[in-house]
């Protein structure tokens, strides 16, 4: 971990051009310069500074962990299996950074796992997956309900 | 003797180097430089001519008569049987209207598809440009900048470019297309970006009008106009709107429920303009505030802001934001920053923190200390600081919350991937989630979602009676497999002319209103991906002769047929449906048959380079592959394939693929392999082996083709790999060639 600045600017000559980022725990984390293009809020500011990659660029809404699956995400070119190992949390907190980072690809791909994972589950399960707060009075949900039956029926168990 | 040897090879590898290898190389050359190629050895000759891109820059010249000389003598000698991908004409001085005009024509007459003009030119009262360009099918990207003096260009009232995306406009003048206002912009179904600057309106012009119901990037420079005129912008779709050196006068806009960005970078030269920019740019934050999400302001924007106001006016005066999460602060020169950061929060962020009391406390934190929070971001730059400043979220909560702030076109955005039957179940989360789903622009309706086809019909009906049609559909999947289904179809009609993605499964016997819609599909500019899949009993679906398909990248036909083109061979023999969707990448036909005289089927088109082919029970017939940038290609069959063959040598064809069951025909699988001359990855089930080595006692020696490239063949079980590989190889200098068995 711990390089003196000789062997640090050397290692930047010999391998791939990296940023270094600032995760919201304090972890800072080199990433490879193809990884931090997609991220286009951090991409913005390294295009207008073409200075020190070195110095650490802050992400006060990223976890270390989050950083961590984007990254092996983006360098297992969005696998599908992978993805399929992260509990509902790592699969929003992933959701929220990808917004946050402005990742275009990286936002489609867990929008599209989201949406199927949603798939066939009852309307208690996603208000429970987003946090959201029932605010319809019993009436309202029933009338609801009663408007539209058939979305409500064939669903998996939860 | 050893690099002798690898010399030879190495020339050898050069001169089997394809045309278009050569050609690509060359795009990258300037024209000057591509036509010089001539003089390398007779191959290289005519080469140039073939180019598809042009790029005519007077910078490569030091003498513009010479220039002019040139860019004549390439138009007349360029092989004008080839279309045009892009044209780029730059020149200083004032050019010649001719020759400009010739250059214009050239490039319409060849369906270019990018067409940069950068010239000045000296005019005549009533010059106008070729008016060809401004109806020009072909065209997706336009630039015209064309200063002309004593006049300005004058633009037409309205466009017929249905394929434009992006469209950059200097030095026009609008003209009125009704009345006193200019629209011009409302026939471009497909304009993405519109770039306008030192524009001017014609006499009597009062209204500006931006209708466009696709436009998603704006930006508007100054106008050079004295005279007082409205702007109206009438764009639902608008995501990024830039505003550079004068702020938009009297501006008013329809909702624009999607904009994301707005920057902002105004400028006041003159004292006596202050007054009038000031309160110009009041409205136009105004105008913005409901919508904008990240605002990019620069200093002299924020000093105009600042120069005419009493702290106590400018809390009146300046709007709450309502959905901003992000400001960014452009600084310009040596203005110091922190007095530039102490007015943005000041006054822009003032309303803000009066109004959510409830959540002071962020806020109060960033109007204390703004220079700590920005000295971290701060950017180093000699002309240009950045620095930024995050409104929403706050460290140390959890994922939960953060999820909670996330703004409704995130949660949009999933549900645009579900089908529409989750989509509308969303509707019963909260009140936030009520409506979100009537605004979608995707629908996805499976039967196999519901229990009964009564249900599906139900459900269509409910769908098709509660969304927003004033969002036009973009992405429909459509099982059409009852009379909802169908009906709901024909009245989509119009909005085919913007879909960009269709899938449609049709199983049964149709409704007359089925076949209605259907034409409209089949010239749709905006579509990108089409799945038709027609099962019709004791019927087939006949497609029209051409597909007039622009923007199609990936097509799926199952059980269609297909017609003799008109203006083929008089005996009308041959289909030929493909050959104007000029961006097609993949095509997959299924159980696709010939109807009426026709023998053979064409797959004529330029770009292909996925194709994959499955017969069923269909007739045999004849399959050409006029396909020179093909990589791909797969059959499938259980009966034998259909006879193929290609015009081309398919050089950069790389993976093959066939799989036959059983019944396949060895003059048939001889013809196919003739086309796989270059291929790297070759892949044969079992039955197309054994009909192979149906040649061994045969003398065909002569029919095998030669390999290039061939590096892996998987094979389905074979046993005598050696003997097999050795007949197919007879006529190949290939050596290391792996086999896999599968």
């Amino acid at each position: 971990m711990q390089k003196t600045e000789g062997e640090e600017s050397k290692a930047e000559n010999e391998e791939v051009k990296q940023v270094t980022l600032m995760t919201s725990d304090g972890v800072k984390m080199k990433v490879e310069i193809s990884i931090v293009y997609e991220m286009e809020i951090v991409r913005s500011f390294i295009e207008v500074n073409d200075a020190d990659h070195s110095v650490p660029f802050p992400l006060p809404n990223v976890s270390s962990h989050t950083l961590d699956l984007i990254i092996e995400l983006v360098k297992n070119e969005y696998d599908d299996e992978f993805m399929k190992t992260f509990s509902h949390d790592e699969l929003k907190e992933v959701l929220v950074a990808a917004n946050y980072l402005n990742m275009k690809t990286l936002l489609d791909f867990i929008a599209t796992a989201i949406a199927n994972l949603l798939e066939k589950k009852s309307v208690e399960f996603i208000r429970n997956f987003f946090n959201i707060v029932n605010d319809f009075t019993p009436e309202e949900e029933a009338e609801i309900r009663k408007t539209n039956e058939w979305v409500f029926q064939d669903l998996d168990e939860d | 003797m050893q690099s002798d040897g690898d010399r030879k090879e190495d020339k050898d590898r050069l001169s089997y180097m394809p045309d278009l290898v050569l050609l690509h190389i060359m795009k990258f050359m300037s024209m000057k430089e591509a036509v010089q190629t001539c003089v390398l050895s007779s191959r290289w000759k005519e080469l140039w001519k073939h180019l598809t891109d042009l790029a005519l820059n007077s910078s490569d010249f030091t003498n513009l008569t010479h220039f002019s000389k040139f860019v004549s003598w390439v138009i007349s000698n360029r092989d004008s049987s080839i279309s045009l991908h892009s044209l780029d004409l730059r020149r200083k001085g004032c050019i010649d209207h001719e020759l400009l005009n010739t250059v214009m024509g050239y490039a319409v007459s060849h369906d270019v598809q990018q067409l940069t003009i950068e010239v000045n030119l000296s005019v005549k009262l009533g010059f106008r440009l070729h008016p060809s360009v401004f109806s020009c099918k072909s065209l997706t990207y336009l630039k015209l900048s064309i200063w002309a003096v004593p006049w300005m260009t004058q633009f037409p009232g309205s466009l017929e470019l249905p394929a434009l995306k992006t469209l950059h406009l200097e030095h026009i003048t609008f003209t009125a297309s009704e009345n006193d206002s200019a629209e011009p912009f409302s026939t471009c179904h497909m304009l993405d970006t519109l770039v306008l600057d030192r524009f001017n309106l014609h006499q009597g012009v009062k209204f500006l009008c931006i209708c466009n119901s696709n436009l998603s990037s704006l930006t508007i420079g100054s106008t050079i106009q004295e005279a007082p005129y409205k702007c109206v912008l009438s764009t639902p779709n608008l995501r990024s709107l830039a505003v550079m050196r004068d702020p938009l006068h009297q501006l008013s806009a329809c909702k624009l429920c999607f904009l994301e960005q707005v920057s902002i970078d105004c400028e006041a030269y003159f004292h006596t303009h202050f007054e009038r920019t000031h309160s110009a740019l009041i409205n136009l934050l105004k105008v913005l505030a409901d919508y904008v999400k990240i605002m990019i302001l620069s200093s002299s924007t924020l000093q105009i802001l600042h120069g005419l106001s009493t702290s106590g006016s400018m809390i009146t005066q300046i709007p709450y934001f309502a959905q901003l999460r992000s400001l960014k602060l452009k600084m310009k020169s040596s203005s110091n920053i922190s007095d530039e950061v102490a007015i943005l929060y000041k006054y822009l962020l003032c309303n803000r923190a009066l109004m959510e009391e409830s959540s002071e406390q962020p806020m109060e934190e960033s109007t204390e200390q703004p220079m700590e929070e920005s000295t971290d971001q701060i950017m180093e730059e000699s002309k240009e600081e950045t620095i930024m400043t995050q409104i929403a979220g706050t460290d140390g909560e959890d994922g939960r919350d953060r999820l909670l702030e996330l703004h409704d076109s995130v949660l949009f955005h999933i549900i645009q991937f579900m089908s529409t039957k989750t989509a509308v179940r969303a509707s019963l989360l909260s009140s936030r989630w009520k409506n979100l789903w009537k605004c979608l622009d995707t629908l996805r309706f499976r039967r196999r979602d519901f229990e009964t086809i009564s249900k599906y019909s139900k459900f269509i009906s409910y769908v098709v009676s509660n969304r927003d049609t004033s969002i036009p559909l973009r992405h429909l999947d459509l099982d059409a497999c009852c009379v909802t289904a169908q009906v709901f179809l024909a009245d989509v009609t119009p909005d085919l002319y913007r879909m960009q993605h269709l899938r449609i499964f049709f199983d049964g016997k149709p409704r007359s209103s089925f076949y209605g819609s259907l034409p409209f599909i089949f010239s749709s500019p905006a579509l990108k991906s089409l799945t038709l899949s027609i099962f019709l009993h004791r019927h087939v679906l006949i497609l029209p002769q051409t597909l007039h398909l622009p923007a199609l990248e990936t097509l799926y036909l199952a059980n269609v047929s297909f017609m003799a083109s008109e203006d083929d061979d008089d005996d009308f023999t041959c289909a030929e449906p493909f050959s104007n969707c000029v961006s097609l990448n993949s095509l997959e036909l299924v159980g696709c048959s010939l109807s009426g005289d026709a023998k053979v089927l064409n797959i004529s088109n330029s770009n292909l380079s996925r194709f994959t082919m499955k017969r069923y029970d269909e007739k045999h017939y004849n399959v050409v592959m006029s396909t020179p940038n093909l990589i791909s290609f797969s059959i499938k069959s259980c009966i034998s394939c259909h006879d193929f063959s290609s015009p081309y040598d398919l050089s950069l064809l790389s993976d093959a693929n066939i799989n036959i069951t059983s019944g396949a025909i060895h003059a048939i699988i001889l013809r196919c392999l003739q086309m796989f001359s270059y291929v790297r990855r070759l892949t044969l089930s079992r039955n197309v082996q054994a009909a192979i080595l149906r040649g061994v006692s045969a003398n065909a020696r002569t029919l095998l083709p030669r390999f290039y490239r061939l590096k892996t063949l998987k094979a389905q079980k074979i046993e005598n790999s050696e003997i097999f590989m050795k007949y197919l190889l007879q006529n190949s200098q290939l050596t290391n060639v792996e086999v896999i068995s599968f």
